[in-house]
């Protein structure tokens, strides 16, 4: 039942994750806070951080399955490597001397695109969720025959990267049986067959749907799960000298019109 | 037995090696743009719109057409805070963060299929299709017909515009435009036709995206060009209201009680236990 806050006209914003009750003081100020009907100081109390965060995106407590389902997740993405592109735009920017407050930010923002990713992630749940009902050998026979990139899948410098292979191994462990896992583990298994692997936008996609979160919020959580890598490695670097990542010399940049 | 080894040779040529057309900084001479100097030519040749529009596209514009760049962005970036980019230029000023902060996130806020940069992209897009389903023969109705109705009127992208609340910007671009001696191209005649159509028919009009997207056309930039171009044109309006809030007290812009968030969730609920 859906408990309503004051009637009023016309709200500022209407959300169904928060309410603040008010202090009897003063309207501004919050005296309790709740996510999804939980009083966050009980959460605090009670629960940890991944049982918080699901609340949080899905409005319910986990199960221990799709607890340890983001446990895996979270740890497998915390940090993808001071290579890849949003890491590695946080590192520059730190070396760079950019106020630091910038760098969480830039390193979401350089990492947001189509080609490995956010939004990536949001071609991948599309794909996963246009696809479920069909059978993943024969969608992954069409592909494949077809030569059609397939979102969340492919190689990187020409291989899959045995780290996000294992990563998949572990994460399809947790909930064999979930059939959104039953069809990833179906689908990958072809690709794996045609030196095709899974991808990181395709795991956090994988993750999301079978956490029954929309397209958005799947987006979301894989930039939350690599913020941690992107804000570390980054400030990191600020703590260095610019001159530790020295401009390329004139003979290593070859201009069209030089 | 060990696996074959990947062919590399793509990335190796490319490991700590650029290789570009777009330009070179040659340091205590000048630099490359495009193929030709900055300091020694293009710093006489050509204003700042012009040079934006050379690194973006690799196009030297004529002057006229800068200037009607620049005109546009009078349309582009209102200070009024009530704008959503303005609305998070403001609350950054609020927070005193630095100024780029505050503009980068307005920046992003306006890459909105709603409105911004990104809506003009979008408009580039559907407009070259439907124009060229007309030349090909379909009627402005039959083109119409094909987008939902929302708020009574069909969602066009870039003519999401009720009649009776006419867009001001319209009118000041026709005259500017003619100014500068531009003559209507065949995607601005395709966008007054069809604002002519949703005039009679649907109590609708196109907006000033419409018509600035068609010129850009009828002048040969594309979809993507447009979306880069346009990509900061709100900055100064952002900038506006960060200023104005900058020096204010904390939570001084638009505060909100507890109970201007209306809750539509679950009701309150114990944590059960064991967890």
């Amino acid at each position: 039942m859906p408990l309503a806050t004051e009637p009023q006209s016309r709200a500022d914003f209407t959300t169904r994750i928060c309410l603040e009750s008010p202090s009897e003081s003063n309207p501004y100020i919050a005296e309790r806070r709740y996510i999804a009907g939980y009083d966050v100081a009980e959460l605090w109390r009670n629960c940890s951080y991944v049982d918080a965060l699901l609340v949080l995106l899905t409005g319910e407590l986990p199960s221990p399955a799709q607890r340890r389902l983001v446990e895996v997740f979270l740890i497998g993405l915390l940090n993808p490597g001071p290579r890849h592109p949003a890491v590695r735009a946080a590192m520059l920017a730190g070396v760079s001397k950019t106020a630091p407050e910038h760098l969480l930010p830039i390193g979401l923002l350089t990492g947001s695109g189509s080609q490995g990713g956010a939004l990536e992630v949001e071609a991948a749940h599309a794909f996963f969720s246009k696809n479920l009902d069909r059978d993943p050998l024969e969608l992954a026979d069409q592909y494949l025959g077809q030569q059609r990139p397939i979102p969340g899948f492919g190689t990187s410098y020409g291989e899959p990267e045995p780290i996000w292979q294992q990563l998949a191994t572990d994460l399809l462990d947790v909930m064999p049986d979930h059939p959104v896992l039953r069809w990833c583990r179906a689908f990958s298994r072809v690709l794996q067959q045609h030196q095709q692997g899974w991808l990181l936008p395709g795991l956090a996609a994988a993750v999301g749907m079978t956490l029954g979160l929309g397209t958005r919020e799947t987006l979301g959580l894989f930039q939350l799960a690599i913020a941690p890598g992107v804000m570390a490695q980054g400030m990191e670097q600020t703590h260095q000298p610019i001159s530790s990542n020295p401009l390329l010399r004139d003979d290593q940049y070859d201009c069209a019109s030089d | 037995m060990t696996a074959p080894a990947t062919d590399t040779a793509f990335w190796n040529e490319r490991r700590r090696h650029i290789r570009t057309g777009i330009g070179k900084w040659l340091g205590g001479r000048d630099v490359l743009v495009r193929g030709q100097w900055m300091l020694r030519d293009l710093l006489q040749q050509l204003n700042v719109t012009q040079l934006a529009v050379l690194n973006i596209t690799g196009r030297v514009i004529d002057r006229r057409l800068a200037t009607w760049l620049e005109k546009t962005v009078f349309f582009t970036s209102y200070p009024d805070h009530r704008i959503w980019c303005n609305q998070l230029g403001a609350l950054a000023g609020n927070g005193k963060t630095s100024p780029v902060a505050a503009t980068a996130a307005g920046i992003l806020a306006a890459d909105s299929k709603a409105y911004g940069s990104k809506v003009q992209y979008l408009t580039v897009l559907s407009l070259a299709e439907m124009h060229a389903d007309y030349a090909a023969g379909t009627s402005l109705a039959e083109l119409v017909a094909r987008f939902p109705v929302r708020n009574g009127v069909p969602s066009i992208s870039g003519f999401a515009r009720p009649v009776k609340v006419a867009d001001e910007r319209l009118e000041p671009m026709r005259r500017f435009s003619a100014d500068l001696g531009f003559t209507p191209g065949h995607y601005v005649e395709f966008v007054e036709a069809l604002a002519e159509h949703l005039r009679v028919h649907h109590q609708a009009d196109m907006n000033a995206a419409a018509y600035a997207c068609a010129f850009l056309m009828d002048q040969g930039f594309s979809a993507m060009e447009v979306y880069r171009i346009r990509t900061a044109d709100v900055l100064s309006g952002v900038l506006a209201c960060y200023g104005d809030l900058y020096d204010c007290p904390a939570d001084a812009f638009l505060p909100q009680t507890c109970t201007d968030v209306q809750y539509e969730g679950v009701a309150r609920r114990a944590v059960p236990r064991p967890l």
